[in-house]
């Protein structure tokens, strides 16, 4: 069912390379507005999910709606409202950074020169400056500078801030706060930083083993999880109402991640609200092989 | 986009072209050198090789000698580089058209612009084809000049077939098609270019052995025996009696009888009860009336050369075409 008010919406969606699964049965919805992030370990999907809603890959299964159209179908004007940032920031090495600008305007209706050229001087990114003599941050900006001059409704931006550093970083971050307030864009980016999503986003999509196993509004997940830890005692049952995401055992006590889904009242348990990142890294971890080895080594002692 | 193509191929295009510059200055220069060379021995007192003034015997043999040194020698190279230029041009343009393009993951840049995968690939195509089309009509011109200057070969031969006449912008725009068909499909430059020149070269030594010495209906013609042994009395070419601007395919015995263009099969045979006739030392002329053979040239008239020319540009054209229509189908599937 396709909602009039999301930028991105997947149902089952799978992509296939040759025996195996870059993504698989992902299902998620990103509203309007939002600043969406896309976390996961290196192989989740985050980049394959992310090419498909640009238009450069085929899903295998399922179906993928991006500004309510199919990106497969190569129209032109779901291109101009979206903004797609590589991961490798392909340039055309051996042009001139006005040349890059001038090809954004070729290709854009929408282009904003202005916006172009404003930031890059902001950046101190000399415009006569070829592609190749720029260092790799100088290179992720000019590579930005493209998708936001195009004034996009929706961004997609893989891993925008890798090669960035830390004022850079936190300049980009900035530029696309503006960006979302300004021009009313939405933005999906994948990143490995969780300060950056703790700092920017306002909605969370969790990837492990090219599996969605978390996508929601920051606001509800952190309202949605709780840490209950409790002093040993013999085994102790999580309360009702809950399903634990993760647990954490030592010989002082066990530490358990959950998602409420009743009110606790529970004595027995002290509980406590978690940050995003010890959330997100509950599911991350659970996700994890490590994490699916214990368990399955815990359904042998469960069995025996 | 076709900014954005030509921005991209503009330091290949300079190079070929200055390339291009120089090689058309060496052959003014040479093909006006060995012109004036040729027209010194065909006038007195050589007259090319009817010279019976015994007196000039040694300026007319050393004459002889210079114009075939000099022309073997600047034929090599114009052969050489005549024959390469056009498809390592296309070649060269279509891997860094769309192999390199995709090796550099640019392309996924273009593909999220607003234009479409095939308006991408129509301007790589356009652009490229026109400056091979362009650059290579302006070296054609002056090959086939040089081809008639040099006098070396006639240009309906194998050897100068390729270089003397406009099928060269055929293979150019063939490699090029081809390299960004193999380029979509093997996504390296390096690997592309390699599988390229193999399968150019078998397409070109196929068709050039196998398809035209079949274009067209070749001439049949009686030879005598001393007109096999002298050749052309007009230049240098080994016509076997054949007139000397024709492709000679072949020669050999054949019945009297035989009416028509004789196969190869009975040349064969003939020339085998010839082998037999001869192996017992007995005179070939005494064997040849004994068995009823008579010697003929199988040959391509100099009349035929623009229809092979024809025939053969419409070839690789056309096989560029059907290329460049599995492309545009298959580009809208490419993983980027």
């Amino acid at each position: 069912m396709i909602d009039g008010t999301a930028v991105l919406e997947t149902v089952n969606l799978g992509k296939r390379y040759r025996r195996k699964w870059g993504l698989q049965d992902c299902t998620l919805t990103i509203p309007k507005g939002r600043v969406a992030a896309l976390v996961g370990p290196n192989g989740a999907g985050k980049s394959t999910l992310l090419r498909m809603a640009a238009g450069l890959d085929q899903p295998s299964v399922g179906n993928l709606r991006v500004l309510g159209e199919s990106p497969t179908s190569g129209s032109g004007d779901l291109k101009e409202r979206v903004g797609y940032l590589d991961q490798e920031r392909p340039l055309y090495k051996s042009f001139r950074v006005a040349e890059m600008l001038r090809f954004g305007a070729k290709n854009n209706p929408n282009w904003n020169m202005a916006v172009a050229q404003e930031h890059l001087a902001q950046l101190d990114i000399p415009l006569r400056s070829r592609i190749g003599n720029l260092s790799g941050g100088q290179q992720a900006q000019v590579a930005l500078t493209l998708c936001l001059a195009k004034e996009p409704e929706l961004l997609l931006l893989d891993e925008p801030a890798a090669a960035l550093d830390p004022v850079a970083r936190d300049e980009l971050l900035r530029i696309l706060m503006r960006q979302v307030a300004d021009c009313d864009s939405s933005v999906l980016l994948s990143t490995h930083s969780l300060g950056d999503v703790v700092a920017i986003c306002d909605y969370v999509v969790v990837l492990a083993h090219s599996r969605v196993v978390l996508s929601n509004d920051t606001e509800y997940v952190l309202e949605s999880h709780r840490i209950l830890s409790a002093v040993h005692d013999g085994d102790l049952l999580p309360p009702p109402g809950v399903s634990v995401i993760n647990s954490q055992s030592s010989t002082r006590g066990q530490s358990l991640l959950v998602r409420v889904e009743l009110p606790i009242d529970e004595t027995q348990w002290r509980v406590e609200r978690p940050t995003l990142e010890e959330i997100v890294l509950a599911y991350l971890r659970e996700g994890s092989p490590g994490a699916k080895d214990r368990h399955s080594h815990d359904d042998e002692g469960l069995g025996e | 986009m076709m900014w954005v193509v030509w921005r991209q191929q503009r330091s290949i295009v300079v190079a070929f072209f200055a390339a291009a510059v120089v090689f058309v200055i060496w052959l003014i220069v040479t093909g006006q050198h060995e012109q004036s060379l040729w027209n010194q021995y065909l006038a007195a007192p050589c007259k090319g090789r009817l010279s019976s003034i015994t007196r000039d015997v040694n300026y007319c043999a050393a004459l002889e000698a210079k114009v075939s040194v000099s022309g073997a020698h600047n034929d090599d190279v114009a052969t050489v580089i005549g024959a390469i230029y056009a498809p390592l041009l296309g070649l060269i343009l279509g891997v860094n058209a769309v192999a390199r393009e995709i090796e550099q993951k640019t392309n996924r840049l273009a593909w999220t612009q607003s234009g479409s995968r095939s308006k991408w690939l129509r301007s790589k195509y356009l652009t490229g084809v026109t400056t091979i089309v362009v650059i290579c009509t302006t070296l054609c011109l002056v090959l086939s000049w040089w081809v008639r200057a040099s006098h070396d070969a006639a240009r309906i031969v194998p050897k100068a077939f390729p270089i003397s006449g406009f099928v060269e912008i055929g293979y150019g725009v063939f490699c090029f098609v081809l390299a960004v068909a193999v380029g979509l499909l093997i996504r390296r430059a390096g690997w592309s270019l390699a599988v390229c020149i193999i399968l150019f070269a078998g397409v070109f030594l196929s068709f050039a052995d196998q398809v035209r010495p079949h274009l067209v209906t070749p001439s049949v013609m009686t030879v005598q025996g001393d007109q096999m042994e002298a050749g052309s009395s007009s230049g240098f070419y080994s016509s076997g009696g054949t007139p000397s601007n024709s492709w000679q395919l072949n020669q050999g015995f054949v019945p009297v009888t035989t009416k028509g263009i004789p196969s190869q099969a009975l040349i064969g045979k003939s020339e085998r009860a010839m082998g037999v006739c001869e192996e017992a030392r007995v005179q070939g002329s005494y064997c040849s009336h004994h068995l009823h053979l008579r010697t003929v040239a199988i040959y391509i008239a100099n009349g035929q050369y623009w229809t092979l020319q024809l025939l053969e540009g419409a070839f690789y054209v056309g096989l560029a075409a059907l290329l460049a229509g599995i492309s545009f189908l298959g580009i809208r599937r490419i993983r980027a």
